[in-house]
């Protein structure tokens, strides 16, 4: 029993630096000669073992699952309604500048109100006043996504319910908040840097194939081989194109970081859609959001049978102008220097 | 290791880039135990990001002081794929020759050897009892340590031990078998 036990070890022990890599069979077989009779043709078969399982997800796989895992943190990070983006400071004065022109509680009620409906004015004069109020142009690009969900919801409310009357108007202001997010000097470094320090200390791996997969370094830039440092000439990619089960995303243009020598030795940093995963910016999220949900809600516009034929040619340059819009803000907010 | 608790800790506080770290460094290794359990290239894919996709809904649940994270996470996947395997069991299993995947970065003739090499590896792993598999799996595919494939199976380390020597016999018999059927064949 003892025995067993003592060799269940030393065969643990060579597993351990044969599956790893720290050691050959034979400088296993070296290490423990009195056992190596023993040893030798159950490392062999180990070693067949681990050739056999050493495989590797593919590249396009490994893209889609980030893109996928992608989805799930901004759907859980989704924008709130516009009355909840804005603080509540901004809400405050708002109502207090309104109400000297248009009397006490009107606005609150002007909230939910609709094309058509005589306090649809009102709720458009507050979103102007809210964007007025806002701050910085990140706080602008979120009041702008917010506002194009808004004017994409009240579309589908007027398709739905044969209002149809006000849909240029919408279409019209959808175009300028698409061109707004585009063109918003957006600033600040959403880019993820990691320190040397926590590069040179990383979380341990039993396999050596996997430790090579978690220095950051690599693993945390994109690994399909379009985008491996140094492609210069393949600096601009595009996105995977969406497994068919999921909502549409807009065609989003890579741009390659700046590189290290630019930005310091101790820095990578990681850009462009599909890593934005990694960023904690908020605004990065509400953009991906818009991005994910508003071409989607247009199309599924464009599909209804009740739009009216007229309409449609405009409704098709908005879905096109969303992807533009948010692909340029995606790529300036990347773009931005810290 | 303690670089992990760091970032288990700042992922079970909301943070999305601990947690982008977290993924990066299981990634391989959760599709690799799946691609050996169930055989399924398109499956472990799919449950591959189904695992991910869980551990980030539940991560904020996941208890510090209890199992490691690294087995937290192979219990999912073990999990996840019984599911699989009791929802898949009255459909016909798919050939390995379909359902394999190849590794990126081999030449066509390499391609085939490791083909034939993992179907008769993995066959062999069918000989196994389901103890036996299982730490083969979280040993070789999955790259656990002795210790995580102990608190991932809720066992001793000598236990798992004893299992992957006797696995390892197991299949080294079974392989010899295979071999000495093959070379009977051809001399008939």
């Amino acid at each position: 029993m003892g025995n067993n036990k003592q060799f269940n070890n030393i065969l643990n022990d060579c597993l351990e630096r044969l599956i790893t890599g720290q050691e050959t069979l034979e400088q296993c077989l070296q290490r423990y000669p009195e056992y190596s009779t023993e040893l030798e043709p159950l490392l062999r078969t180990a070693a067949l073992m681990n050739k056999a399982v050493d495989v590797k997800p593919s590249a396009d796989f490994r893209t889609r699952a980030r893109y996928q895992m992608q989805l799930k943190i901004a759907e859980s990070k989704a924008p709130q309604r516009i009355t909840r983006v804005v603080p509540r400071w901004a809400i405050a004065v708002c109502t207090v500048m309104l109400v000297f022109v248009l009397g006490g509680g009107t606005v609150l009620a002007s909230e939910g109100s609709m094309p058509g409906n005589p306090l649809y004015g009102v709720k458009l004069a507050a979103e102007n006043v809210q964007l007025k109020l806002a701050r910085s142009q990140e706080k602008k690009a979120e009041l702008y996504v917010a506002m194009a969900d808004e004017r994409v919801t009240e579309m589908t409310w007027m398709v739905n319910n044969n209002k149809t009357q006000g849909l240029e108007a919408a279409v019209q202001r959808l175009d300028s908040y698409y061109t707004k997010i585009g063109t918003l000097p957006l600033a600040g470094n959403t880019g993820i840097a990691f320190s040397s320090a926590s590069k040179s200390n990383q979380t341990s791996a039993p396999g050596g194939t996997v430790a090579a997969t978690t220095n950051p370094q690599t693993a945390l830039l994109p690994t399909t081989p379009t985008l491996s440092a140094g492609a210069t000439d393949k600096n601009a990619i595009t996105t995977p194109a969406p497994d068919t089960t999921l909502a549409p995303i807009p065609t989003v243009t890579v741009i390659q970081a700046p590189s290290a020598e630019n930005r310091g030795s101790n820095y990578v940093t990681v850009t462009g859609i599909q890593n934005s995963i990694y960023n904690n910016s908020k605004l990065m999220n509400i953009l991906i959001y818009g991005a994910i949900t508003q071409p989607d809600k247009i199309q599924q516009l464009l599909d209804s049978d009740k739009l009216p034929e007229s309409i449609k040619p405009a409704l098709r340059r908005i879905l096109a102008a969303s992807t533009i819009g948010y692909q340029n803000a995606i790529s300036n907010l990347n773009n931005a220097q810290p | 290791m303690q670089e992990e608790l760091n970032l288990v800790q700042r992922a079970r506080q909301g943070d999305h880039e601990a947690f982008a770290r977290l993924y990066e460094a299981h990634f391989d290794k959760i599709f690799r135990y799946l691609v050996l359990k169930i055989r399924n290239q398109t499956e472990a894919e799919d449950m591959t990001q189904q695992v991910f996709i869980k551990a980030y809904e539940s991560i904020g649940s996941y208890q510090l002081q209890g199992v490691p994270f690294t087995a937290w996470l192979f219990r999912i996947a073990h999990n996840q794929m019984v599911d699989f395997i009791r929802k898949e069991s009255k459909k016909p299993t798919v050939p390995l020759d379909e359902s394999f995947p190849i590794k990126d970065d081999s030449d066509l003739e390499g391609e085939v050897e490791t083909k034939i090499e993992m179907e008769k590896v993995v066959l062999a792993t069918k000989q196994l009892t389901i103890a036996q598999r299982e730490v083969i799996s979280l040993r070789f595919a999955g790259g656990l340590s002795i210790t995580e494939a102990a608190k991932t199976m809720r066992k001793s380390e000598g236990a798992i031990k004893a299992l992957q020597h006797s696995a390892i016999l197991a299949l080294r018999k079974t392989l010899l078998a295979g071999e000495q059927g093959g070379k009977q064949q051809t001399i008939q």
